[in-house]
């Protein structure tokens, strides 16, 4: 069997929260005893290699980056390596500056420790969560994490806001650096699929990304999938003050002009992207959180939010990490993006559930509400003229229909004669979208509910993620999950609204973006562009 | 790192009287934190983080941004320090002591009422003078190896040990003569600095040829050839699987195996003109051939290589393709179509090194190699980092000699020579303009006397010494760092750069009158202040 590999890069606080999530979903679900049939080829997203002591390693073939002082407890080096102290420095004076030690919370400890029974452990780690390394289970290889010296984490001075702060800093050594990091994965690689990359497209990542897109894109003749992301909650959000909502104002305005800026080069330089937020809106703040039934999460937390991306992000990529191999990342990327619409939205339905004393027949034949909810901001995904590519995954065949002699009203559905999830799931869809096209990929396990993964479900689900029908409560274990890529005309109302939204600022308030080098001649070409964009979505089309 | 909280971080709020003395404050403040790095006795300092990343450097700038600065202030010493560093790479210590004493000589005048423009009006025309001493200092010099080794090793000596310094000094000193052409300007980049962790050595070499971070990827290709064409390409060696499988369009799986034959041949075509001219010029002889390409070579390509005896790499840095042309001689080809052997480079010797899960390939016994490789072996990252930061030290050092065409005497013999002629300058001003020169003067002699103080002499002692000798004798005059004595720097071999002194006087005298002018500042917005 041949592996497609795939390299991740992550920029950016919150898409590192989110990461943190997507990797520990990997890594929790590894199967150390061979008994378990996976359907997912672990070697795509992760590499073999080999520790300076001579151990086999195992780690995401991954890069990511942030700021300083973001890393808390987990060492730039990735963790995995001990750090070899003596050096040959006989020089007469040497004097140790020591940051003090950061406090490790529980699950670190234990991780470190090398605690078997997580899973058995109650962890409070809503309270205990302050960075993403806070509840990272992987550990790294030495060259995925990148820390960008230049800015602090965190910090009201000197802020790292503006895209063109991190269009300059692709420029300096630290782009040359991750540069030839990108390069040393990818000479590992046999048959390299394509490049993931996510960012946080409201702050300097996103043209630091940017400037690392375009140059995957000029060396690398190779599939390009970006998620720009959208944090759930911005500290700001809330002024109370005169004085804070004038610097909240401003900040919205940063961080609009940043989505522009980075929706438009995307649409120039990868193949598919696909905008997340958990936040209704996106922009000028991100709005109402996105509801899941029997899901609370509080937007304000990184740590629920980045749980519920990252759970999207590991759905989608089910098809092309399955074992089989039949889809790459660019065949995904081909289907979605006809007629130039390199932007798609993402919807998300977790846990994707029913009575357990239902089955899918008759949840399906039922239920009124939409199955997903759309986790691209502003964006309300419509139900017909659409190309979609669905993943569902956790429903046992065995909950499809009741059989023949107990089948009752069920023989009166049509899709009885369904017999497969995904069959029943494609008819579903063909009834429910009017000129669509769908692609549904059934994937049998359900996405496993590991610690750290957020204990934010209501006692209603069962062990399985089903809705009891009695009144024991049992802990979640796993959920279905079901999560989408849909394209149409539908996006044209997203991009008029950024167009609309963004055209409003006036570029005199940006001065800070012009002191960084964007002339206003580029940015008004760079706005008309995303007009223009919007036409490759309103052209009339049949399929 | 270790934050330095100065003051209250809004300026903002400081009134213009008030946000003088925060500015000297601030200046004192990071002056006191960087004064033990200076000169070859300086301290070392060993930066470690909370999660147990270690830094260990001596250099001014690095340190500056290891620190957390959260003061403007300081953030603008800063940003003037890395602005000596981008222009010269060296100076950056003495332009943060600089600055700070600039500002505290300022400072006694300031409160005994003198105003602030006349200091920095009076710091301009001294600036001017210290130029002019500067000029009078200049050593011209001939490009060669005796005329480099010094400035070198002087500047080698502040950053590393002094035995590891004379090996580094020789590996940047023929680095930079291999690849040097005489007209030219010289171009750092083809000095490749290769990292090499390694349990138990340290050690730096000089490579005449190329060190790459990466080996060929099939088990059958030899570990070793001698006498070896090179041919270095930019050319897809991998079969790129298009689009073949979608979920709404029916293909068939004929229709999917008839698109990937037909590309497969595409890039099987490539591989058998490589194969071609392998057999024409090898086949027979004693020579061998490799493949460096910029592009992806495919386990099935590879596989047909390995079978001729082929080495090949792929995915090399896009720099590399530039530097092997320039050691190996032969062209980077952007196709296989027209290959002759004028297209391709030679090199004695190729061979694979396996460290853990690296590989290296070195390319090496190159005939007139224009690139070369400094290779750093060291125990750990943060020990490699140290030598990497020097050696490019080093190596501006050498570039900064070679394009001034001179060299300045050093061991404050420059700053002491100054502080004399400005003293007697000052008596020819009229006005309280001399009050501003005086003050320039005093400031320069923080370099001398922190090179005392580091090695552990009386800095008033020593200034003394060092004036009066220097009022005496007609040739330049610094420390000795080993008995506290005046020398001639000239005798033991201690020069600066010319062009890193003259940076730091111009940019030194800027940013002080900035900050002294603080309440003009304060109107036109920090934010001007940027670069
Ligand atoms: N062997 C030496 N004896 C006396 N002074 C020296 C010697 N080597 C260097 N210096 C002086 O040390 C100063 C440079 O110190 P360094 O630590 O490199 O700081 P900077 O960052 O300012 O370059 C220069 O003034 C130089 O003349
Ligand atoms: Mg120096």
């Amino acid at each position: 069997m041949c592996t497609r590999e795939i390299l991740t890069l992550q920029f950016g606080h919150y898409t590192n929260y989110v990461g943190s999530h997507f990797w520990n979903i990997q890594e929790l679900s590894f199967d150390y005893t061979g008994t378990v049939k996976t359907e997912c080829n672990h070697d795509i997203l992760y590499r073999e290699g080999q520790s300076s002591s001579g151990e086999v390693t195992y780690t995401p073939r991954l890069l990511l980056a942030d700021l300083k002082g973001s890393l808390k407890t987990l060492p730039a080096t990735g963790g995995l390596e001990e750090t070899n102290l003596e050096g040959d420095f006989s020089w007469e004076e040497v004097e140790t500056i020591k940051e003090p030690e950061p406090d490790k919370n529980e699950f670190i400890k234990d991780i470190n420790a090398g605690t078997s029974n997580l899973q058995d452990k109650e962890y409070k780690l809503e309270q205990d969560i302050n960075t993403w390394t806070d509840y990272l289970y992987p550990r790294f290889h030495s060259r995925t994490v990148n820390i960008i010296k230049e800015y602090q984490h965190s910090s009201e001075n000197e802020s790292f806001d503006i895209f063109t702060s991190g269009s300059t800093l692709w420029k300096s050594d630290i782009g040359e650096t991750f540069a030839d990091n990108i390069r040393k994965y990818v000479e590992e690689c046999d048959s390299l699929q394509g490049f993931q990359v996510n960012f946080d497209c409201t702050d300097g990542f996103s043209g630091l990304a940017l400037g690392c897109i375009e140059h995957i894109g000029d060396e690398y003749s190779k599939t390009i999938l970006s998620y720009p992301i959208i944090a759930s909650h911005f500290s700001d959000n809330s002024p109370s003050t005169e004085e804070e909502r004038e610097k909240s104002t401003l900040k919205d305005s940063f961080r609009l002009v940043n989505i522009a800026l980075s929706i438009e080069a995307l649409s120039q330089h990868v193949k598919l992207f696909v905008p997340l937020c958990t936040g209704e809106k996106g922009w000028r703040k991100p709005g109402n959180p996105r509801l899941f039934d029997y899901i609370d999460y509080k937007p304000e937390c990184y740590y629920h939010s980045s749980a519920l991306l990252a759970s999207a992000m590991d759905s989608l990529g089910q098809k092309y990490r399955h074992k089989s191999n039949v889809y790459t990342m660019s065949d995904v990327c081909a289907d979605m993006t006809g007629y130039g619409r390199k932007m798609a939205a993402a919807s998300l339905g977790i846990p994707f559930t029913f009575s357990e004393s239902q089955y899918l027949i008759e949840y399906l034949n039922s239920t009124t509400k939409l199955i997903y909810q759309s986790i691209t901001p502003s964006c309300k995904i419509a139900t017909d003229k659409l190309f979609q590519l669905i993943t569902v995954r956790g429903i046992p065949e065995t909950y499809l229909k009741a059989p023949m002699k107990e089948a009752k009203e069920q023989l009166n559905i049509p899709a009885y004669r369904c017999n497969s999830v995904k069959e029943m799931f494609e008819l579903y869809f063909q009834a429910n979208n009017f000129l669509s096209a769908t692609n549904v990929t059934v994937c049998e396990k359900p996405l496993e509910l590991k610690t750290p993964y957020p204990r934010f479900f209501s006692d209603r689900l069962n062990k399985y993620g089903f809705i009891n029908s009695g009144p024991e409560s049992e802990k979640v274990e796993s959920c279905p999950v079901i999560a989408g890529l849909h394209n149409g005309n539908f996006m044209a109302d997203m991009i008029e609204k950024l167009h609309r939204d963004v055209s409003r600022i006036k570029f005199s308030k940006l001065h800070k973006f012009g002191n960084e080098g964007l002339e206003y001649g580029d940015y008004k070409e760079c706005l008309d562009r995303i007009a223009e964009f919007k036409d490759n979505y309103e052209d009339n089309f049949e399929l | 790192m270790a934050a330095i909280s100065l003051l209250n971080p809004k300026a903002e709020f400081a009134r213009a009287a008030q946000a003088l003395a925060v500015n000297i404050t601030a200046a004192k403040g990071i002056q006191d934190v960087m004064k033990t790095n200076l000169g070859p006795k300086g301290t070392m300092k060993m930066l470690v983080s909370g999660a147990g990343d270690i830094k260990i450097t001596k250099d001014g700038n690095v340190l500056l941004h290891e620190m957390q600065i959260q003061h403007p202030t300081a953030s603008l010493i800063a940003r003037a320090s890395t602005a000596q560093d981008d222009a010269t790479g060296d100076g950056t210590t003495s332009t943060v002591l600089l600055i700070g004493e600039l500002l505290k000589q300022a400072d006694i005048y300031i409160s005994e009422g003198l105003h602030p423009r006349i200091i920095t009006e009076g710091f301009d025309v001294a600036r001017n003078k210290a130029l002019e001493v500067l000029e009078s200092m200049k050593i011209p010099i001939e490009i060669k190896r005796e005329n480099l080794i010094d400035i070198t090793r002087t500047a080698l000596k502040t950053k590393v040990h002094p035995s590891l310094a004379e090996v580094l000094t020789d590996a940047c000193v023929d680095s930079v003569l291999a690849i040097r052409v005489e007209g030219k300007p010289v171009d750092l980049h083809m000095v490749e600095l290769m990292e090499m962790q390694h349990k138990t050595a340290t050690e730096t070499t000089l490579i005449k040829g190329l060190v790459l971070d990466h080996g060929a990827r099939h088990p059958d290709m030899p570990k070793r050839v001698e006498n070896a064409y090179i041919l270095t390409c930019n050319v897809s060696l991998e079969y790129e699987k298009t689009e073949v499988n979608s979920g709404f369009f029916y293909k068939s799986a004929e229709d999917r195996e008839k698109l990937i034959a037909a590309e497969r041949e595409f890039i099987d075509q490539r591989v058998k003109k490589i194969v071609a001219l392998k057999k024409k010029l090898c086949d027979g002889t004693d020579k061998s051939f490799v493949v460096i390409n910029q592009k992806g070579i495919d386990p099935l390509s590879l596989d047909v290589l390995a079978k001729e005896g082929i080495i090949a790499l792929r995915r090399a840095k896009r720099r590399n393709m530039e530097r092997l042309a320039l050691a190996c001689g032969g062209i980077a080809m952007n196709s296989v179509d027209d290959l002759t052997e004028e297209c391709l480079g030679y090199a004695g010797l190729v061979y694979e090194h396996i460290l853990g899960e690296e590989k290296y390939t070195f390319v090496e016994d190159c005939k007139n190699p224009q690139s070369v490789t400094i290779l750093i072996k060291g125990p750990n990252k943060h020990t490699l980092t140290q030598i990497k930061d020097a050696v490019r030290d080093g190596l501006r050092a050498i570039n900064n000699a070679i394009e001034d065409k001179c060299l300045v005497p050093g061991a404050a013999a420059f700053e002491v020579k100054a502080n004399n002629e400005l003293l007697k300058f000052k008596d020819t001003v009229k006005g309280k303009l001399r009050l501003g020169i005086q003050a320039y003067a005093e400031a320069l002699l923080v370099i001398p006397k922190t090179l005392a103080v580091n090695s552990g002499y009386d800095a008033q002692d020593t200034i003394v010494k060092l004036q009066e000798e220097s009022r005496l004798n007609p040739d330049p005059i610094g420390l000795d760092l080993s008995t506290g004595e005046a020398i001639k720097p000239i005798d033991l071999g201690i020069y600066d750069n010319y062009i890193v002194k003259k940076q730091i006087l111009n940019s030194c005298s800027v940013i002080a009158s900035n900050l002294l002018l603080v309440d003009e500042i304060m109107r036109a917005g920090m934010s001007s202040l940027k670069g």
